[in-house]
């Protein structure tokens, strides 16, 4: 967007970097609001695919989404590094679970670019661009859009089940 | 005007409009015990109250569509109020005209445009009645007593206000001993003398007990009635419902972590017997639990309103009805201090207006109609509530013709509800049910009160969506009895936990009747079908892990059968374990995350889980349908 011009302290982004498998991919910090540890997930009947279930999470019940799952990668068991980001978008929470939590760093914005069309299996539309980490690449996730898109599916069913009764 | 003042001032007008409202309210119901009794000056006095305090803080508030109006409005109250008119018909139309067109001008208010509705026609009328009156009554005299009573109202509001009255306050400061001589316990000068050693001990009962003139319960008595009118004066305070919620909240949260506290204090309990530190730990836990207990007792009774928020708009509404469709009718009301959560009342507003719609005007009979069936000509329409165990049980009766079990079986063949092999073998209180389908109507023709097919549909979707039920009985000629039971409270419930395949779920209590052991040869099959033949009908079963496609790795010996009961049907529901009851907290699940319609929410169990709660009237519908 600006990339010409001085970085200033607002053009650093905050970041918190995590692994599935080999691959290391990043979420905004301003959206993260607690990272656990995997603990009793409660399988809700009929959900998508991907979404796990619900955990309580002092008081509040979140949806868990197998990051795996939602990106069509291949399914791993829960190891001790395992860890559920839990995130916060416009006040509705999700949990992510993902192999390993990394490190939260601050990238300059002339470090990121934008995204390649795939990556990784991921589409773009989910990529807020690749960040460039010395000799390591860094995917950053675009969590709105994950959250968006719950939302858009759950107009499209309410669309189906009101044309059905009709 | 800066933001400040703008704010300020909106603050104002938001009290004004919660206050005028809940007026004009109690105004309507006034009104209507007026006409029945004219005579009843506390009535109009009431009224003429609630208009005075609307003009005056209109005015302040520069409302000036509304103080006028309601100027003439008073002037008129005020000509009844001195008997220089009598009440009639036509004066109590216009009175009732006027006060909604301040509903009108009120709702303009708040919605923040002014409205061009007319109030001169009105106002035209109302100056009739005053003038008409006049002719012997001159002007000058008039403003006096208008200044006059202006003055008298605002005393009594004022003394309102405080929320004492003057009668109560000189009873409240009665001496002990004026009691005790009173009560003729001792004479005035044992008081005097008693009196006069309480310059050496203030307590003057203590001294008449001691010296043997009074018994120590004559004292305890007289003390109770000293202190009795001090409880009188009601202080409450307006409360915004969000920090209600809030507080709420709060409250489960605390509930669950109580639950987690007693786990871990019992924890320590086993494996460190008679440890000093056990001991002290496991008496703070019992301590918490109590004082959570009572905490969330007390939370939940200040969320409950009383019925007659909803109760009063009845009558008015009742006596529009019976005018409209030339009936009469009278409106009996019980046990409008019934309290419920004020959410529910609120869900209850609709349902309950499409009743009594509907009793007006599909139940009552015209009065030649009535006095030719040996029925008196004013019908009762009947509404009653009460607390039954954990429900709520509200009644709308009316005497008028009952429900026509044929007719209603033909419309519903005629609009394809059912099919003939149903109503071959429907009973009467399925027949009931059907008036509650969608689209339903035997009204003859369409009036603007109800015959669209839609009100009974409505009752019957919040009902449920209240977790509640309805039950419907009815005699021809005798009349109809419709009658909702509500849980108390929606946030909290008692429920069952119970268990298929490793996976709990909660099913509220209340609509469960009955739960049995099951063995394996118990269960018979008709047509494919799993059934359990009770004393004296054919249960239908359901298995949880088929409903909600659990894994079933390896079949379970032991099942238990939940049975659920609805207005409609039973079932029985199939479980392999039941771990107990248990008070939940229902908090809602995004649909996105679950779309299964037989569940109604999730619930943080005392081991810290979550399980999810079953919403049984979905399920039954759910069985149901797959049987047609």
């Amino acid at each position: 967007m600006n990339a010409t011009a001085t970085v200033k302290d607002t053009d650093i982004r905050g970041l918190v970097t995590f692994k599935i498998g080999e691959e290391e991919f990043g979420v905004d910090i301003l959206s993260v609001e607690t990272i656990i540890r995997m603990m009793e997930i409660t399988k809700i009947p009929r959900a998508p695919e991907f979404v796990e279930g619900v955990i309580n999470l002092r008081g509040m019940i979140i949806p868990i989404i197998d990051f795996r799952k939602k990106f069509k990668m291949n399914p791993r068991d829960e190891g001790k590094d395992t860890r559920i980001i839990v995130t916060n978008v416009g006040n509705k929470q999700m949990g992510f679970i993902v192999d390993s939590v990394s490190e939260v760093i601050r990238l300059p914005v002339t470090a990121i670019d934008p995204p390649p069309s795939i990556v990784s299996g991921i589409e773009a539309e989910y990529i807020d661009g690749v960040g460039k980490l010395d000799d390591r690449l860094l995917i950053l996730i675009n969590i709105q859009k994950l959250f968006d898109e719950s939302e858009r599916e759950n107009l499209e069913k309410l669309e189906k089940t009101l044309s059905k009764q009709q | 005007m800066n933001d400040f003042i703008k704010s300020e001032m909106q603050e104002f007008v938001n009290d004004f409009l919660i206050e005028s409202k809940e007026l004009i309210e109690n105004i309507d119901n006034d009104i209507i015990s007026l006409e029945k009794e004219p005579d009843d000056d506390n009535c109009l006095n009431n009224i003429f109250r609630a208009i005075h305090t609307i003009k005056g803080t209109s005015s302040f508030m520069g409302l000036e569509k509304i103080t006028n109006f309601s100027h003439e409005l008073e002037s008129v109250l005020n000509l009844l109020r001195n008997k220089q008119i009598t009440l009639n018909d036509q004066i109590m139309d216009i009175v009732l005209e006027s006060i909604d067109l301040i509903k009108v001008l009120l709702q303009d208010v708040e919605n923040g445009f002014c409205s061009d509705i007319d109030t001169s026609l009105c106002k035209v009328k109302l100056t009739e009645i005053i003038n008409n009156d006049s002719s012997n009554y001159n002007k000058s005299n008039m403003a006096d007593s208008q200044k006059n009573t202006d003055q008298a109202a605002e005393n009594n509001l004022e003394n309102k206000k405080d929320g004492i009255d003057i009668k109560s306050n000189a009873q409240e400061y009665k001496k002990i001993g004026e009691i005790l001589v009173e009560e003729k316990h001792i004479s005035k000068e044992d008081v005097d003398d008693a009196l006069y050693k309480q310059a050496l001990d203030p307590k003057i009962g203590e001294i008449l007990v001691d010296e043997g003139k009074i018994s120590e319960n004559t004292l305890k008595k007289a003390l109770q009635k000293q202190k009795k009118p001090e409880t009188q004066p009601e202080s409450t305070m307006r409360v915004e419902v969000k920090r209600l919620d809030d507080l709420m909240n709060n409250v489960s949260e605390l509930v669950l972590a109580r639950n987690r506290l007693m786990q871990i204090s019992k924890y320590f309990e086993n494996l460190l017997e008679n440890n000093n530190i056990t001991v002290k730990l496991s008496e703070l836990a019992n301590n918490f639990d109590i004082l959570t207990s009572d905490m969330h007792a007390s939370l939940m009774k200040v969320r409950m309103i009383p019925i007659n928020k909803l109760f009063n708009k009845f009558p008015r509404m009742v006596r529009d009805l019976a005018k409209n469709t030339n009936k009469e009718i009278e409106l009996a009301v019980f046990g409008d201090d019934t309290e419920l959560d004020k959410s529910i009342v609120e869900e209850l507003n609709d349902p309950m207006l499409h009743l009594i719609r509907n009793a007006v005007d599909h139940g009552i009979e015209s009065p030649q109609e009535r006095i030719s069936k040996g029925k008196p000509a004013k019908g009762t329409i009947t509404i009653s509530a009460y607390q039954k165990s954990n429900s709520i049980i509200i009644d709308v009766k009316d005497d008028g013709k009952g429900i026509d079990a044929k007719k209603v079986l033909e419309k519903a063949l005629e609009k394809k509800i059912i099919s003939q092999e149903e109503a071959k073998s429907a009973t009467n209180s399925k027949i009931y049910q059907l008036i509650f389908a969608p689209g339903f109507s035997t009204a003859k023709k369409v009036s603007d009160i109800s015959g669209r097919g839609v009100g009974m549909d409505v009752v019957k979707t919040n009902i449920e969506k209240l977790r509640g039920t309805i039950s419907t009985s009815s005699e021809l000629d005798k009349g109809t009895t419709i009658s909702l039971k509500i849980p108390v409270t929606l946030e909290i419930m008692q429920a069952l936990i119970v268990e298929s395949y490793d996976q709990s779920f909660a099913v509220p209590l209340t609509s469960i009747t009955n739960v049995l052991s099951l063995n394996e040869d118990d269960i018979e099959t008709i047509r494919e079908k799993e059934v359990l033949h009770m004393k004296d009908y054919v249960l239908s079963l359901v298995r949880l892990e088929n409903i909600f496609n659990i894994d079933v790795s390896e079949k379970k010996k032991k099942e238990f059968v939940i049975i659920l009961d609805s207005s409609e049907s039973k079932i029985g529901l199939i479980v392999t374990g039941i771990i107990g009851k248990e008070e939940i907290v229902i908090k809602t699940l995004d649909s996105h995350i679950c779309n299964s319609r037989y569940i109604s929410g999730a619930t943080i169990l005392g081991n810290g889980l979550v399980s999810l709660v079953i919403d049984v009237a979905e399920l039954l519908k759910f069985v149901l349908e797959k049987d047609i």
